[in-house]
């Protein structure tokens, strides 16, 4: 049984297909999307934990689909991958409401810590929503 | 570089003719008109006094004249003829009368021009001498009184007489002038060494003898003064200046010639000191438009230098970012695969542990060939991380700088030249070096040219020393090395732009001029200290600051 759900965006296809392999081994669900418009109709067919995104992207730029995604499922939690070239994009993300940001290459461990503490962060935010509904539910009458 | 003197030699040259034109035209104009101008007045002021001399020297004359023809007429009023018909009452009359010495002789003739009584020194020569053939004595007769013009008459001496007969014509009482005396009335009035005063006749013969032996014969122009001439004039005919005024009844012609250079003495005087302040003062500008144009265009030149060198250093920091963003062009299109090479490994070694190590019977050769390839790629990600700070810092502006830290990555990029070339790197870093707000990749720049240099200097089998230290105030950087050192010939000239030891085509020259300027945009110093045979030690300073930016 995967632990949660993962969506990983990269142009690049050998990358998408080595995380993925990697991430599924560490009992992660993973699916894969080569660029930010595929990426969108993915999120918005499925419901996924947390999306990897790279900031480089040819067409949609990582940026723009990090909005994108967040309009769609604001409960989504998003990890940018950046370069060395485009740090500043992955700091600039973050305030878009991205949860943290990578500099690519990055080893697994870091990554997986990364990965682990978006799905955390999601999972204490459904929490309290589900806490909040059912607080609700209770409240009213009858 | 040859062109370029060339062009400088001939501005000079023209700048120094330009000033020196400028500066002397007005002083050419002004001494010219003032030489005129005083040559003007120096004439005037002769015209001057030759029309008073000769003013003088008429009235002089005319009274002189008019003298001896009163004292004969006194005789004649005061004495009968048969009185002065007596040789000896006449010799007592000539005593009274000739006391001034203006007369010779006195002599009476009678209407028929026979002699009556002579006194004076000639009576061989005059006694029973007829005169009415002589042209004065009829002139006497008909007028009264007479002053002849100069003739030798009976005596073969020149000499002139003045004659009057009594009012009823029964006699004629004459008198010879002195000619000495009359003479010597006109030497007063010459005027200048080359002056000459004589008088001439309605005939053009001279009366007096002329003051300068050499004259003979009138002038053309004396001849036309003769001819037009009415009342007294002066004119300038070339060098001479002639004043003339008429005497005796109009029948004589006193001529005052001045040779006007003889009178120019203070003019000439003027001319000399003024050539000499012309002279003066030429040279004088000359020396100051050569001085003023060279110092100009020396500074023309430098300035010609060092928007060179500033073009250079321009083109330079844009040949540097040009390399900056190409480094990190290539080294982000390397990273990239790096990262997938990395990544493939690191998948083989997390599922080689699955494998059957029965089955594979090399597996520690797979586990080593991983590890040998994680850390090939780590090390050309390392160059590639180099070449992307490198990049990056060429257009960082202010940051925190740990000096050590770009010493030793400077070194990294030398560290092969050295060891090629057998040169030990001898670092002494303080650890406790504190940080400053400053540019990286510009304090890296320097201290890549000096230790290049310091390289270069070395050559073979030498030694680098860097040290750094700090001081409360600043960080200091010393780049040693134990070469050739420099000679003071070339310490002088070692800050110039251009300015190379290097072989052509290897050294822009530009080097140390572009370090200077840069540590001192960063507010810093750059000195240097040289022996010949021990070495060379280059001394940057970098002032300690900490930004309140710094976070």
């Amino acid at each position: 049984m995967a632990r949660y759900d993962v969506l990983v965006v990269d142009d690049e296809k050998d990358f998408r297909d080595i995380i993925v392999k990697k991430l599924e081994k560490r009992d992660l669900k993973c699916d894969s999307a080569p660029d930010g418009a595929t990426a969108l109709e993915m999120v918005k067919a499925k419901k996924y934990d947390v999306v990897l995104l790279d900031v480089k992207m040819p067409g949609m730029d990582g940026i723009e689909a990090l909005r994108e995604i967040k309009k769609i499922e604001p409960m989504v939690e998003v990890v940018m991958l950046t370069g060395h070239a485009s740090v500043e994009s992955g700091i600039n993300g973050i305030k878009y409401g991205a949860f943290d940001y990578l500099m690519k290459p990055m080893d697994m461990d870091p990554l997986m810590e990364k990965l682990d503490a978006a799905y955390e962060r999601k999972r204490i935010q459904q929490d309290k929503i589900e806490m909040a509904q059912i607080k609700k539910d209770m409240a009213l009458p009858g | 570089m040859a062109d370029k003197q060339k062009h400088y030699t001939h501005l000079t040259k023209l700048m120094a003719a330009g000033f020196f034109i400028c500066g002397i035209i007005p002083i050419l104009i002004i001494a010219t008109s003032s030489i005129y101008n005083s040559k003007q007045v120096a004439l005037k002021d002769i015209e001057i006094t030759a029309g008073q001399v000769a003013q003088h020297r008429q009235d002089v004359i005319h009274k002189f004249l008019e003298h001896q023809i009163d004292l004969l007429s006194t005789l004649i009023s005061l004495y009968p003829l048969d009185y002065l018909n007596n040789q000896d009452n006449l010799n007592h009359l000539f005593l009274a009368i000739s006391k001034s010495g203006g007369m010779v002789d006195l002599q009476l003739i009678d209407t028929n021009g026979q002699q009556l009584a002579y006194v004076g020194p000639y009576r061989d020569q005059v006694t029973g001498k007829n005169y009415k053939e002589q042209a004065w004595f009829s002139e006497v007769l008909v007028r009264g009184t007479h002053v002849s013009d100069v003739f030798s008459g009976y005596r073969k001496i020149p000499h002139f007489v003045v004659a009057l007969t009594d009012p009823l014509k029964r006699y004629v009482l004459r008198t010879t002038i002195n000619s000495s005396v009359f003479n010597s009335l006109l030497h007063s009035a010459q005027i200048g060494p080359h002056g000459d005063v004589f008088i001439v006749n309605k005939e053009g013969e001279l009366q007096t003898p002329s003051l300068q032996s050499n004259m003979t014969a009138l002038g053309e122009h004396e001849k036309q003064l003769i001819r037009h001439h009415s009342s007294p004039e002066i004119t300038l005919e070339g060098d001479t200046l002639y004043t003339a005024a008429w005497l005796n009844n109009d029948t004589w012609l006193l001529i005052l010639k001045i040779q006007t250079p003889d009178m120019l003495g203070a003019y000439r005087q003027h001319l000399n000191r003024t050539l000499m302040i012309i002279v003066i003062t030429a040279s004088l500008f000359f020396v100051i438009a050569v001085f003023l144009s060279r110092f100009i265009v020396a500074h023309v030149a430098k300035a010609d230098r060092e928007s060179a060198a500033l073009d250079q250093q321009m083109a330079h920091i844009e040949k540097m970012a040009n390399i900056g963003r190409l480094a990190a062009g290539v080294a982000h299109e390397i990273n990239n695969p790096l990262q997938m090479i990395l990544a493939q490994a690191g998948w083989i070694e997390e599922l080689l542990p699955e494998e059957d190590p029965a089955t594979l019977k090399n597996l520690d050769e797979y586990n080593e060939t991983i590890k040998k390839i994680k850390h090939h790629v780590e090390r050309a990600a390392t160059i590639t991380h180099r070449l992307l700070g490198f990049a990056r810092k060429i257009s960082a502006e202010q940051e925190s700088v740990q000096v050590n830290e770009v010493v030793e990555e400077t070194l990294s990029f030398l560290e092969k030249e050295a060891k090629h070339n057998n040169i030990e790197i001898d670092l002494h870093l303080n650890p406790q070096l504190p940080t400053t707000m400053t540019e990286g990749h510009r304090l890296q720049q320097i201290l890549l040219n000096l230790i290049d240099n310091a390289l270069d200097a070395v050559g073979h089998d030498g030694k680098v020393t860097i040290t750094t230290s700090n001081t409360p105030t600043d960080i200091v950087i010393e780049v040693a090395d134990n070469g050739p050192g420099i000679p003071p010939e070339v310490m002088k000239k070692i800050w110039d732009p251009f300015f190379t030891t290097k072989e052509q085509g290897k050294g822009t020259g530009l080097g140390l001029s572009i370090s200077q300027n840069i540590i001192r945009t960063l507010g810093g110093s750059i000195e240097l200290q040289s022996k010949e045979g021990e070495g060379t030690v280059f001394t940057v300073k970098v002032p300690i600051t900490q930004s309140t930016q710094n976070q």
